[in-house]
């Protein structure tokens, strides 16, 4: 049923994606009372939706500028604070988001994980399916959510210039120490990362071993991975992180990556395709299944599968 | 006066040879030289109707252009020096402008937090400090983004070198088609010298 109606399904999905998405950043400041009436009942449910169509309609790049800029007038109170986090944002656009797309998804993966409370989900996940440079976009994603709570802390602390702009540099040059001097004192996100690195590498290397249930190992030993990295790093560092919840959420977290991957390998709706063509004789209506992966140890149709492989790979 | 259904038995089609003796119960009859046998209904219909072969075929290429072959044929329009260099103009005007920000940053940090005079900067050294980086962060991406580039046409050009391949081996397998009688006399126009084809209207 998927199938029959994958385009506009696909499409509704997008679409409430991007509706949360700004639903989300449209909570996190306080805008100018200028941009108050477009953020407000009757324009705020049209605006959302229109933004929601821009992040279906546009390419991923464009619709990452154009959540820098929704970013920017939400903080807009704080000017000096918006131009930082958004020069920043535009940095992460412009260095890593342009390059690969697809990827960095995984940076409102990665938030969205933390959000609700299930952030060792997304190197499970990305170990299964991605490469190991989906290191970076993860990286970048635990950063900017350790970062979100100081950003509210210093839109609280630190006085504005708002837009008298003659005073403007007075207000800079109190908020660019404090920002420079949070970044330093924070180190939980380096920890964070490192661990999820690790946690990556170990899925990736494993899901791909020619053993049987790899990737079910690869969940299980990132899982159990996760949980000892932090307690090594509590023991180590000090970092205070609550084990018995950690170690649920973990738990939690494999459960999900396992459905997931179950769907993907008994199903595998996301391969199968309709095409349509036509010769001089016959139109011809075709629904393409691909099977189900069979274990690699099966001799019996190794070379035919090499052969279909080779040339499946080639037009993919 | 009316024939009778014995006698009308007797009556045998010119050309059949008839077998002395004739024939035991649970023998098939022997093969006379010149008659085809009839394909069986299965065997025709599948023949009018449909090539697996060429199914399989078309539907792989039917795939690829659903998936990739709009990219591909608008990457295939240039050659790989001016797709690499299409793509890496943009890559070097981002970067270039993200060298800029970080460069924002760094000079607001150093006059209005270290409080720099701004009488005493050496303007020069400055801007060629700031054009380095610059162009330093320009070649870096640059290098990344060719490789990423040069990797994406390699890959295009795989696709579809192995598209026309498929589009070679389709040619080679034709459907059969059925002919009708008028076109299937006019196909031979050289003797029968070796005596081996059957005109018989009768098969």
């Amino acid at each position: 049923m998927y199938k029959q109606f994958e385009g506009s399904l696909g499409f509704l999905i997008r679409f409430m994606i991007g509706v949360s998405i700004f639903t989300a950043i449209s909570g996190i400041g306080k805008g100018l009372p200028v941009f108050d009436p477009f953020f407000k009942p009757p324009l705020e449910l049209p605006i959302l939706l229109l933004l929601g169509v821009l992040y279906v309609v546009l390419p991923r790049s464009l619709s990452f500028g154009v959540m820098i800029v929704d970013i920017g007038i939400q903080l807009s109170s704080h000017l000096e604070i918006a131009v930082i986090v958004c020069l920043f944002l535009m940095c992460i656009l412009f260095f890593y988001a342009r390059l690969a797309p697809k990827e960095s998804i995984l940076i409102l993966a990665a938030l969205a994980a933390y959000y609700l409370k299930i952030p060792y989900l997304v190197p499970l996940l990305a170990g299964l399916y991605m490469s190991i440079t989906s290191l970076i976009p993860i990286a970048i994603g635990i950063f900017v959510w350790n970062f979100i709570p100081v950003v509210a802390q210093l839109m609280d602390t630190v006085p504005t210039a708002g837009l008298d702009f003659l005073n403007m540099p007075e207000s800079f040059a109190i908020l660019l120490p404090q920002v420079f001097r949070a970044i330093a004192a924070n180190q939980n996100w380096v920890f964070h990362s490192f661990i999820f690195a690790m946690v990556l590498l170990v899925v990736y290397g494993i899901s791909r071993m020619s053993i049987d249930y790899s990737k079910d190992i690869a969940v299980a030993l990132g899982a159990l991975l996760v949980i000892l990295s932090f307690v090594i790093a509590q023991m180590l560092t000090g970092i205070e992180e609550d084990l018995a919840a950690l170690s649920m959420f973990t738990v939690i977290s494999a459960i999900i990556a396992e459905v997931v991957r179950f769907f993907d390998v008994v199903l595998d709706y996301s391969k199968a395709e309709k095409v349509e063509f036509e010769d001089e004789n016959n139109y011809y209506f075709v629904k393409v299944v691909p099977k189900v992966i069979m274990s690699r140890r099966s001799k019996g149709n190794r070379k035919v599968r090499e052969e279909e492989e080779e040339q499946e790979s080639a037009l993919n | 006066m009316s024939e009778t259904k014995s006698e009308k038995k007797k009556v045998k089609a010119p050309g059949l040879r008839e077998v002395s003796g004739g024939l035991k119960a649970g023998k098939k009859a022997p093969k006379t030289p010149g008659v085809r046998k009839k394909p069986s209904k299965a065997r025709e219909s599948r023949g009018a109707m449909y090539d697996e072969k060429r199914i399989v075929i078309m539907t792989k290429l039917a795939l690829y252009d659903k998936r990739h072959g709009v990219q591909d044929r608008k990457s295939n329009e240039f050659f790989r020096h001016d797709y690499i260099y299409k793509k890496n103009m943009w890559t070097r005007l981002c970067s270039a402008l993200g060298a800029i920000g970080i460069l924002a940053i760094y000079w607001a940090n150093k006059l209005l937090v270290v409080k720099v005079d701004i009488l005493e900067v050496d303007f020069r050294q400055e801007a060629l400090n700031a054009g380095i980086f610059v162009i330093a962060v320009m070649a870096i991406y640059t290098l990344i983004g060719t490789a990423s580039a040069a990797r994406q046409y390699a890959k295009v050009q795989e696709r579809l070198k192995a598209y026309f391949n498929m589009l070679a081996a389709l040619d080679r397998i034709k459907p059969e088609r059925k002919r009708s009688p008028e076109e299937a006399s006019n196909l031979y126009y050289e003797g029968d010298f070796a005596r081996k084809r059957s005109n018989s209207t009768l098969v």
